[in-house]
């Protein structure tokens, strides 16, 4: 008798723990939804590009949390307007300049998934892109947990953090220029038309 | 040259001058948007090297890309690898030495297999048969790293003429590695001089053409080149020092 207690209680935790509230999808799950989005930026149907999904891609990043933490201490100077500009310039930059860019070199590339490390809201997953050319690059994608979801928003390339590196320009801008200059410089490289 | 002259002088120029200590980054984003720390910190340097930034990308755009475009034309790709790999091995003996002086035993035999293996089978290096056949990587340890290993902190950042970022902790440890090389105690003063100098260009000009769309890109993304520069430059060296 005492057997088919226990057993029951087990299932009951079971059955609890499944209704519970529902898990985020792990790190390494979202890394890897976050990467096929953006490799099937490559895909074409003729000469027209197919398969890229911004919406998804963007789905996975925590762009609005980014563009804050890369104003730092000039964010809230920005005003309501200001803030949504910049945000949706950063997303605009990403999508002409760094997605097609990140998916020629991904699709480049065997992508083998390492460890990923949990603390609290943050997270990171480490990788290796090979190559038999160019060898091996360790990349490490950092991820926040937003509303249950897990979100990159920031990618270290051989130990550089890219989001680190863009915020020290976005920074040195700001302090030595000012918030126009730094819009007409992220348009500028949406009209890039090479080095000078 | 350029160690014996230029570099002793403007070490000596900064060490007199304190330098701002890079700034951490935070260890999530949610700890810095509450702390919503100020990541740019002015330098009394920045004068000089923005100046110095600004030479040399001047000197880079008309001399050096140029130069390795035309280069590239003449000498194809795999060529240049050997070139590369051929100088790579020249430089055993700072990567040997600060290898034994960060107590990295593993990584200073493997400096000493490597070059054993790629003088001889690998045709004085121009091919890494260490590394393809054997699986020997290249401990890539300098005196700046050995330095910052002892605990020593990088100092004032740094724009050096022809030679771009550094710190004044990392220029002290370009000038010790320099010392190491041998040529200057076998070859007498002029030989060595033009020895030195002509190695020094070719060894350049082979890089800067094998790195020339990595420049272009990062022109492409940046919308602050001297910032992006010292930022990528500072993580870069920080990361290789715990490493």
């Amino acid at each position: 008798m005492p057997y088919r207690r226990h057993a029951l209680c087990f299932a009951l935790g079971l059955a609890l723990a499944w209704a519970g509230p529902a898990q985020a999808e792990t790190p390494t799950h979202m890394t890897r939804q976050l990467l096929e989005s953006i490799i099937a930026c490559t895909e074409t149907n003729g000469a027209q590009p197919s398969g890229c999904d911004v919406e998804k891609i963007e789905d996975h990043l925590a762009l609005a949390q980014l563009a804050r933490w890369l104003m730092g201490p000039h964010w809230q100077d920005l005003g309501q307007d200001k803030q949504d500009d910049f945000v949706a310039l950063l997303a605009h930059l990403l999508r002409d300049v760094a997605y097609p860019r990140a998916a020629a070199f991904l699709s480049s590339h065997q992508i083998v998934y390492g460890h990923n490390r949990v603390e609290g809201k943050e997270a990171s997953v480490e990788t290796s892109l090979v190559n038999a050319e160019e060898g091996q690059v360790a990349i490490t994608y950092r991820l926040h947990l937003i509303d249950d979801r897990w979100k990159v928003w920031d990618v270290h390339l051989d130990g550089v953090s890219m989001a680190g590196n863009l915020r020290k320009q976005v920074q040195s801008i700001m302090a030595r220029t000012s918030y126009e200059e730094l819009v007409r410089r992220m348009k500028d490289k949406l009209t890039w038309d090479g080095p000078g | 040259m350029l160690s014996r002259i230029v570099l002793p002088s403007l070490v000596l120029l900064v060490c007199l001058t304190p330098g701002p200590t890079p700034a951490q980054l935070g260890d999530g984003l949610e700890d810095s948007l509450d702390a919503s720390a100020q990541v740019y910190e002015t330098s009394r340097l920045e004068t000089f090297n923005e100046a110095m930034f600004d030479v040399n990308l001047w000197l880079d755009e008309k001399v050096m890309r140029p130069v390795a475009r035309g280069y590239e034309r003449v000498l194809p790709a795999g060529a240049r690898l050997g070139v590369q790999r051929f100088f790579l091995n020249l430089g055993v003996l700072p990567r040997f030495a600060n290898s034994l002086l960060q107590f990295k035993f593993n990584g200073a035999a493997r400096e000493v297999s490597r070059f054993m293996v790629n003088t001889t089978v690998g045709g004085l290096g121009f091919f890494d048969v260490a590394k393809t056949q054997f699986g020997l990587q290249e401990s890539n340890e300098d005196f700046g790293q050995t330095l910052g290993s002892y605990g020593l902190e990088g100092g004032a950042y740094l724009v050096l003429p022809f030679l771009g970022p550094s710190t004044v902790r990392d220029a002290v440890g370009f000038v010790v590695d320099g010392a190491m090389d041998p040529k200057q105690y076998i070859l007498p003063g002029t030989h060595n001089l033009a020895v030195s100098t002509g190695t020094t260009v070719t060894n350049a000009v082979n890089d800067r053409s094998l790195n020339l769309e990595l420049f272009e890109q990062v022109d492409r993304f940046s919308l602050d080149l001297y910032s992006a520069a010292q930022d990528f430059y500072l993580q870069r060296r920080e990361q290789q020092i715990e490493e």
